[in-house]
């Protein structure tokens, strides 16, 4: 036996799809799920992030690749079928990116994967791919029920574990009542629904559970990942039951299904009990769920008439666990987990190394002591045997979808359905929607942006125009995001009478039907924001206080009315707030820093400081944090403790003047080290000298006109004594910036145009305000053209200096930045400068 | 060392024999086909006496 094997880690991942600690926590109090308790008592624990959205086949595939939906190539549910003559549930085959069982393959590993959604058809890995549609029961009890072709590999082991298929027939009343009691005496609701469901979903999970001891037992494997989806349909069937019951909830249903949801955590610990049984002690085990489920008062009361509509009933954070070998046991809570760090993770604990492409991080805290962890650039860029489908057979479908339509456009093969097509078409916008969520998940807005505004435009479906709204917002290009948000209240409007009609139509007995959705206002809170980016926080606030209203039990409501009062100096009201938001996510840092300023603005400094550490156990590197936990401590007069906050602070943030204030004081007046104190001064003096405000633009982009009729209303604009026009905004100071900057201490509080070229020099001692007028560039360059031919070095030119204004803004942290289009300006001269004022003034 | 349990096992079967895995679905597969061919049995028996008579 080599060194490479007889080194090897053992490693088996569980996936429990939903798992939350919410319903966990008060299980393993009552005794209820000991396996797991054992489980966390041999290693680590925590909450694990998820992505959003938080669908499945998205999820499990960024969890066992480490990339996000962009790259790894799985969107929604289903893709169309080859042929085109319809859908499908997506497949393997629609993977861009090697997943963990192929890097394993790579090494020589043999892995068996069991359900993986999505593992169908399944890959010819060094091991055993049993796929997530093998156990699907396709007939009815009684009849033969064939496998699906491609299901299992390898082929032969076909037969042998079709056998360990549990049919939803085959569950019995003893089975099913402990998660329905009244069926006993019940034969009406035998037949209903819900109990179907719950035999389906258990006869599945038993399947699964079946096969995967089965190949624990009679297999040679190195790594094995289990899939489990019966937590995530049983809550998705019955959480609304799960206690207490809520005065919605009908009595008779709330007896009848109450105990569903337990059962099926309780029965996934029993599964997890004889998994342990099953493997010896060399095994590393992880336990993980891809998101969690509400079963408190954040469950929602109806469900978006929308694909993919339940997932609202899915929360943030999931489960993870891992113990084992290596890995750091007594039970301590790890924080920052996201699914994307599953992979790393896995792979560094092998002794793989981690491709550097990955989009997420090794765990460090699961490791007992200090891990090294070797990397590669890329594992898509190593070519070899990685057990994966034939190149030929890995298509994009979406692409093979293309062509076939190309096809039948050219008479090559006949026309595909009407309905079929249109099916198709939504399917694919759909999937671009959710990978366009991805990407705003992972702030990689301009290719959110892309998809969104052609999906948006192709459709005019709002849900695409809300998310596009908030990316346009979020980055700085406020008159577009204004100007979509009124589009889409028109969009709002026409449709606002058909829901009326629809919830007239509704039955008042089942509030929870696929009926009218209480949409959380989305739109709502991207306006609200957008008031409180140009500083109307007057105006921003009725807005959130109107969608909280509706919807009490949205995160970012609450946080955004606390920053609001906390503006306002309310701070009770934000103290409520804040308070509410942690009952949402009580390890939310955002939420602790607002709720400790509350309390620091009123003295309550204990208190404050609680909350600004309970804020860095979440999230260290928040150098606000330290800065007001450094200004608690020397109200407190805890002189060396807030010299250290603000040391951090400054770390963090190293052109944080203030901190350099304070600190000038704590060392003159208070821990009377006076060349320390000399050390803040000589930055502050050599430093930041104040704030200015910048414009800037290609020249001939129609800036001057921009500035002209900012200056008729009142904005302070920095002019010349020039009356040509096109010079009297242009300083010539500007082009000596690298030389002297002091001129600029006097231009504070008015808007200096600078030319893009010059940016580059404006110096680091002023904090600044810019707003970046867009206009195409063809257009700029051939409005400055003598004649009609555009000159292609001055298209470089204009180009080259985009760039420059890109490359600058992206160096500086922190910066405010506005991004305008001329083409709005040209249209709602008078909104763009409301808009302005709004963000200088 | 693990203490042996021991299980009852009825053709009813049990979540316990689910979560058994394979082996418990086995088992209980077996004891229901047992407890299906001893019904069919009974019935057989029941119905040659009731033809006797």
């Amino acid at each position: 036996m080599s060194e490479e094997v007889k080194s090897k880690k053992k490693v088996l991942v569980i996936g429990w799809d939903s798992a939350d600690w919410k319903v966990i926590d008060p299980l393993i109090q009552q005794g209820k799920m000991p396996a797991l308790k054992g489980l966390i008592e041999r290693g680590v624990y925590g909450k694990i992030q998820t992505l959003d959205p938080p669908l499945s086949p998205m999820l499990w595939t960024s969890i066992a690749t480490g990339f996000r939906a962009d790259k790894h190539g799985i969107g929604g549910f289903i893709e169309p079928n080859p042929d085109g003559t319809g859908l499908r549930p997506v497949t393997t085959t629609s993977r861009k990116v090697k997943a963990i069982w192929n890097i394993l393959h790579h090494h020589d590993y043999k892995s068996n994967v069991v359900a993986w959604w999505p593992s169908n058809p399944a890959e010819p890995i060094n091991g055993v791919m049993v796929s997530n549609l093998f156990h699907t029961a396709t007939k009815p009890f009684g009849e033969e029920w064939e496998v699906l072709k491609g299901s299992v590999h390898p082929k032969e082991l076909t037969d042998e574990l079709k056998e360990w298929r549990v049919h939803p027939g085959e569950i019995t009343l003893t089975m099913a009542m402990p998660f329905i009691p009244n069926l006993k005496d019940n034969k009406e609701l035998r037949d209903a629904r819900r109990s179907n469901g719950v035999a389906k979903v258990l006869a599945n999970a038993s399947s699964v559970h079946a096969v995967s001891t089965n190949l624990i037992r009679t297999t040679e494997w190195d790594f094995m990942a289990v899939y489990h989806d019966a937590l995530d349909h049983f809550s998705h069937l019955a959480m609304k039951f799960h206690p207490p019951r809520r005065p919605e909830i009908d009595e008779q249903e709330f007896e009848d299904y109450q105990h569903v949801v337990e059962s099926g955590y309780r029965f996934h610990d029993m599964m997890l009990e004889r998994t342990l049984e099953l493997v010896d002690e060399d095994t590393t085990i992880v336990i993980l769920s891809d998101h969690g489920f509400h079963s408190d008062h954040q469950r929602p009361l109806y469900i978006p008439k929308e694909p993919s509509g339940p997932a609202v009933e899915h929360s943030p954070y999931g489960i993870f666990v891992m113990a084992g070998p290596g890995i750091r046991s007594g039970g301590q809570r790890i924080s920052g987990a996201s699914v994307l760090d599953v992979t790393p993770t896995l792979l560094a604990h092998m002794d793989i190394p981690i491709g550097e492409d990955m989009e997420g991080k090794v765990l460090h805290a699961v490791f007992d002591g200090q891990k090294e962890v070797k990397s590669i650039p890329s594992w898509e860029l190593v070519q070899g045997d990685f057990g994966m489908h034939d190149p030929d057979l890995q298509e994009d479908p979406w692409e093979a979808m293309e062509a076939m339509q190309q096809l039948v456009e050219l008479g090559y093969i006949e026309e595909i359905g009407e309905d079929k097509i249109e099916a198709v078409e939504k399917a694919r916008r759909e999937n671009r929607y959710y990978v366009a969520r991805n990407l705003l998940n992972g702030k990689k807005w301009d290719e959110a942006i892309t998809i969104l505004e052609h999906i948006f435009e192709e459709s005019k479906i709002t849900r695409y125009g809300q998310r596009l709204a908030f990316a346009y917002l979020s980055t700085n290009r406020l008159m577009k995001c204004r100007n979509l948000i009124n589009e889409l209240r028109e969009l709002e409007k026409e449709a606002s009478s058909l829901r009326k009609t629809e919830a007239k139509n509704r039955d008042p007995k089942d509030p929870f039907g696929n009926s009218e959705y209480e949409e959380p206002m989305y739109l709502e809170l991207v306006e609200g924001l957008l008031n409180l980016k140009i500083n109307r926080p007057k105006k921003a606030l009725p807005i959130l206080e109107r969608i909280q209203k509706k919807n009490p039990y949205n995160f970012q409501v609450a946080l955004q009315i606390g920053r609001i009062h906390n503006m306002r100096k309310n701070y009770k009201l934000s103290e409520n707030q804040y308070i509410r938001a942690l009952a949402i996510d009580d390890r939310n840092a955002y939420a602790h820093h607002g709720l400790g300023l509350s309390f620091l603005r009123r003295n309550m400094l204990e208190q404050a400081v609680d909350e600004f550490f309970a804020a860095i156990e979440e999230n260290f590197y928040m150098p606000n944090v330290h800065y007001h936990l450094g200004e608690a401590f020397f109200r407190a007069e805890y002189f060396e403790e807030s010299e250290q906050a603000f040391q951090v602070a400054i770390r963090l943030s190293p052109g944080m003047t203030k901190a350099h204030k304070w600190l000038v004081t704590i060392y003159n007046e208070k821990l009377k080290q006076p060349e320390k104190a000399a050390e803040h001064e000589h930055f502050l003096a050599n430093n930041i000298r104040g704030n200015v405000h910048i414009l800037t633009a290609l020249p001939g982009s129609g800036y001057q006109h921009l500035l002209q009729l900012l200056d008729e209303n009142e904005v302070p604009v920095y002019t010349t004594r020039s009356e040509d026009a096109n010079k009297r905004f242009v300083s010539s100071k500007v082009r000596k910036l690298g030389r002297s900057s002091d001129w600029m201490r006097d231009q504070q509080g008015k808007l200096l145009y600078i030319p893009p070229q010059f940016l580059s020099q404006l110096p680091p001692t002023f904090n600044y305000k810019v707003i970046f007028l867009r206009r195409d560039i063809a257009e700029t360059v051939s409005l400055g053209a003598k004649n009609e031919t555009l000159s292609v070095r001055k298209l470089n030119i204009a180009q080259k200096n985009v760039l420059k204004i890109d490359s600058w803004l992206q160096a500086q942290p922190g910066i405010d930045l506005m991004i305008l289009d001329y083409e709005e300006f040209e249209k709602k001269p008078k909104e763009v400068v409301n808009l302005v004022k709004g963000f200088v003034v | 060392m693990k203490k042996k349990q021991s299980y009852t096992i009825t053709p009813q079967g049990s979540l316990g024999l689910l979560a058994l895995g394979d082996v418990g679905v086995r088992l209980w597969r077996e004891a229901r086909e047992k407890s299906k061919s001893e019904s069919d049995n009974e019935k057989k028996q029941q119905d040659e006496r009731r033809g006797k008579k």
